[in-house]
């Protein structure tokens, strides 16, 4: 081989080996990849917002078969340890507790943490992240909370019987949002003076289809149930498409639901007047926040990176707030648009 | 008359069959996708071939294998377990209130064995003494049993272990994970007892046709009860292990295993019908699940293509498995 050809391919190696040296890894381990969640569609966001990232970026994810199944977080976690990506954002699957050491193994390799926690206990956590991005859970449920006992209140819907299907036993989300909706709706309540019976209290596992069926058996024994509860999205629509095919009416006239995160088909069904009302938490802004921070440490500014950042929500009960609210490319999605009529569409 | 003429042809054909060839028919066929796996997905990362990824890979794998070689026996006998994931859950739990008591580590391990070979046990006798299916027999203890632990728990869950009780699931011996020289023992122990020990032949017979083991004087109810204990034994082994390892014990713990664990079993050539158990193959039809789960993540391809390919794996080994057996059974 000539010098000349071998100098040429010595080139492109080290070309090669430049880029390959210069790559940032990033990670973003999920427990649902379902693009109406909110893990979902942060997920989409961390996607695109590297794609459109000036820098070399490489992207992985991965996600569970079953959201509530720890032991395969962890060995996925595990993959994680091994493949020690430069960031490693995670959201726990059911709680922190089950992954501190996986993430301390990541740490110790070199990865940089960023977690997408719920509001509890940060300071006691055993693992060093670069910065907590967290949605005030209990907040969420003590809004729509409020909106129930508010809208009771001027309805003189009394007394309130109420039916609390939560979420996956052992999920921190899951019992912040209940807490924080009985804490409220018991309080508004008896400002205005009106009764409430909780009558009926399930864990349908943040699962649609488990809340769908478990509707029917609980109107069945209580058919005076005149609220429920759903502690995340899915359970709400579970609820509300269970009531309808049991020819109960979900609305402004029949059973109020509230539900929790307002994920688009949600959202859509807050605009049809059936749930009555959702905190909704911008995902894109969740994944928009732990890019800047990865820009921020990449560009040697770490001093400026917050060690907690709380995520906004806003408490929707109409069509017009959602138009207001949520960004217009998730309105334009498949999980929003096609699910509302096109009359109530706004441009 | 066909069948058995064509069954002596092939008996015959392969008396003549050369020593390569025999080798070649006789290596489960899980191996060849794990070779292509392998060779494939070492090229699209430079870490998957790593001798860190590999113990990785093999200790993700572990816990499906301790619990696969139960599986195995059971299918073996012609029945299925179902409660696994729901008796590991409920073990684990079970054995966390001993451990935060401060109860000894062998003492807790006593306990978490007892709590499963009993599990074992009623599945047994529901099976081979109730004469329900095993199907629904178990797939009643996989509903009850997590039924218990999601009321024993109820919304709480054991976390952050004793050191001297953590280094089980999460310490290395000689640099290999002690999950993985655990599942090793048990591998080896479990082939021998399946092709050396009568109890292994007395399994596969009953497997092979429960009617003429009975009237060969095996006594088919009580080799059933001691394959469900000593499935149910192993997945208490399993759990033990994973708390260490997770440093923690949910209620949720083991959902779906049983459809990973079934899978592997398959997998690795074991007969769905019975009277034909392998555990090597369900070994290393577990190290390939681990391999394309680890390697697709490595590689940077989404979740989805995973349960693509296993599926399609799992239907196209089973697939090939049974033209083999066919292709023996006619001489082709």
């Amino acid at each position: 081989m000539h010098f000349r050809q071998l100098t040429i391919l010595a080139g492109i190696a080290g070309l090669c080996a430049t880029a390959a040296t210069a790559e940032t890894t990033v990670s973003y381990i999920t427990p649902s990849a379902d693009i109406t969640t909110g893990p979902g569609q942060t997920l989409i966001g961390v996607a695109e917002g590297l794609e459109a990232m000036e820098g070399d970026f490489k992207f992985f994810s991965a996600v569970p078969p079953a959201h509530n199944d720890p032991a395969a977080y962890d060995r996925i976690l595990s993959d994680q340890v091994v493949l020690a990506p430069d960031y490693l954002m995670v959201t726990p699957a059911t709680s922190m507790d089950d992954i501190y050491d996986r993430l301390n193994e990541a740490a110790a390799k070199g990865s940089k943490l960023i977690l997408f926690a719920p509001p509890i206990g940060l300071d006691k956590h055993p693992v060093d992240p670069l910065a907590y991005i967290i949605v005030p859970e209990d907040v969420m449920g003590q809004m729509a909370g409020n909106d129930i006992a508010t809208m009771a209140c001027n309805e003189k819907r009394d007394p309130v019987n109420l039916a609390m299907f939560h979420g996956i036993p052992t999920s921190e989300i899951g019992k912040l949002r209940s807490a924080g909706f009985r804490e409220a709706i018991t309080k508004g309540l008896e400002e205005c003076g009106i009764t409430l019976n909780i009558v009926r209290e399930e864990f349908t596992n943040f699962s649609r289809e488990l809340a769908f069926r478990t509707i029917d058996p609980v109107m069945t024994a209580h058919p005076e149930i005149n609220v429920v509860f759903g502690a995340n999205s899915n359970t709400a629509l579970g609820i509300m498409e269970g009531l309808q095919a049991i020819g109960k009416s979900p609305g402004a006239d029949g059973i109020w639901i509230a539900g929790q995160g307002g994920q688009l088909d949600e959202l859509a069904a807050v605009c049809r007047g059936e749930i009555m009302t959702v905190p909704f938490r911008d995902p894109r802004k969740m994944s928009d926040i732990a890019l800047q921070v990865v820009q921020l440490d990449l560009a040697g500014r770490s001093s400026e990176i917050q060690p907690v950042y709380q995520t906004q929500l806003v408490p929707i009960t109409n069509c017009d707030q959602i138009f207001e609210t949520v960004p217009r490319a998730m309105l334009e999605s498949k999980g929003f648009r096609p699910l509302i009529p096109e009359e109530m569409w706004q441009e | 008359m066909t069948e058995t003429a064509n069954s002596s042809h092939s008996a015959e054909s392969k008396g003549k069959m050369d020593p390569a060839k025999t080798v070649l028919r006789n290596i489960n066929t899980v191996v060849y996708p794990t070779i292509l796996c392998v060779i494939l997905l070492s090229l699209f990362s430079d870490k998957f071939l790593t001798v860190e990824n590999q113990l990785n890979i093999l200790r993700s794998a572990a816990v499906a294998m301790i619990v696969g070689v139960g599986q195995v026996f059971v299918i073996s006998a012609r029945q299925i377990d179902l409660s696994v994931g729901s008796v590991m859950g409920l073990t684990a739990c079970l054995t966390g209130f001993l451990v935060f008591d401060g109860y000894p580590v062998i003492l807790c391990f006593m306990f978490a064995i007892a709590v499963g070979a009993g599990l074992g046990f009623c599945n047994g006798l529901i099976v081979g003494y109730l004469r329900v299916p095993a199907l629904l027999g178990t797939l009643g203890m996989l509903v009850l049993a997590r039924g218990i632990v999601q009321e024993v728990m109820y919304g709480t869950y054991h976390v952050r272990f004793p050191a001297n009780f953590v280094v089980l699931g999460q310490g290395n011996t000689l640099g290999v994970p002690n999950l993985v020289w655990v599942a090793a023992v048990v591998v080896i122990v479990g082939h021998f007892v399946l092709t050396r020990l009568e109890y292994g032949r007395y399994i596969l017979a009953i497997g092979g046709n429960p009617e003429a083991a009975r009237i060969a004087g095996i006594k088919v109810r009580k080799y059933i009860i001691i394959a469900f204990v000593v499935q149910a034994a192993l997945v208490a082994l399993a759990a033990f292990l994973l708390m260490g390892r997770m440093n923690s014990a949910h209620p949720t713990l083991g959902q779906g295993l049983e459809l990973h664990i079934i899978a592997g079993v398959i997998l690795g050539g074991s007969s769905l019908f019975g009277g034909v158990g392998r555990i090597w193959g369900m070994a290393i039809a577990m190290y390939l699940i681990a391999v394309l789960e680890n390697g697709l993540v490595l590689a940077g391809a989404s979740f989805f293509w995973q349960q693509i390919l296993l599926g399609l794996l799992l239907i196209i080994s089973v697939a090939i498995q049974v033209y083999r057996t066919r292709g023996n059974r006619t001489g082709l």
